[in-house]
């Protein structure tokens, strides 16, 4: 899809009020979105569904790092955006709340559930230039890792060793 | 050794928002790593909240009640 040019695509709704894109983890929206963009302003809502779900069953640190959409053009683009919801997004962190925070000076509600970059530093900002925000939902933005360096140590022995094993037999 | 590291929403990034002047009504911080202190500072400056939403968070105390 991202190979697509999307040349074809001229015409599009322009007075569109809500909005829902749903992320892949590969494939970039740039070239769809660069054909969108122009008609977006009368966005009042748009949710951003990221892949969440998706990555807890493969390697995250391979597949969040890509910036499948550019929410920094979005934000230009949607200046009367209200609602925003960018859920379990692995890339978003404040330096995108930031943007938006500069962008959409009508936000009332932000929910930023489930993506883990968050630290919150974007907060004051947010806050003081989008004061008509209401409401924020930053469900599990939180994360926690225990990382074990016995075990982990341990297990790499054991991979050690088995790779010695297969080496000299 | 074990070694944790806390991502997320960090304390001090909470307490650096002036909350008093602030028209946050709806805040839902669920399973967030805030801090029992932190949580109690930012109470003492937030506007009357109409919804709160706090599950699996630890921090949220009977002392922050």
């Amino acid at each position: 899809m991202q190979l697509h040019d999307f040349n074809d695509l001229n015409e599009f709704p322009c007075n569109l009020k809500r909005l829902c894109i749903c992320l892949s983890e590969v494939i970039f929206l740039e070239a769809f979105m660069r054909r969108v963009y122009g008609y977006i302003s009368s966005l009042n809502t748009l949710h951003i569904i990221g892949t969440i779900e998706k990555s807890s069953s493969s390697v995250p640190e391979e597949t969040d790092n890509y910036e499948t959409i550019n929410i920094s053009k979005i934000k230009a683009s949607a200046p009367n955006l209200r609602v925003i919801n960018l859920y379990g997004i692995g890339f978003i962190d404040d330096s995108h709340v930031e943007a938006i925070a500069s962008g959409c000076i009508h936000l009332q509600c932000l929910a930023l559930n489930y993506c883990t970059r968050i630290t919150g530093t974007s907060f004051k900002n947010l806050m003081n230039r989008c004061e008509k925000v209401q409401c924020l939902l930053l469900q599990n933005t939180g994360e926690k890792y225990r990382i074990e360096f016995d075990r982990l140590s341990r297990r790499l022995q054991d991979c050690f060793l088995v790779s010695c094993c297969y080496i000299n037999p | 050794m074990i070694v944790s590291i806390d991502l997320g929403i960090q304390d001090e990034a909470m307490i650096a928002v002036n909350w008093s002047s602030t028209k946050l009504l709806e805040l839902d911080i669920s399973s967030t790593e805030l801090s029992e202190q932190a949580l109690i500072d930012f109470f003492s400056l937030v506007p009357k909240l109409t919804y709160l939403a706090v599950p699996f968070c630890d921090g949220f105390t009977d002392k922050v009640i």
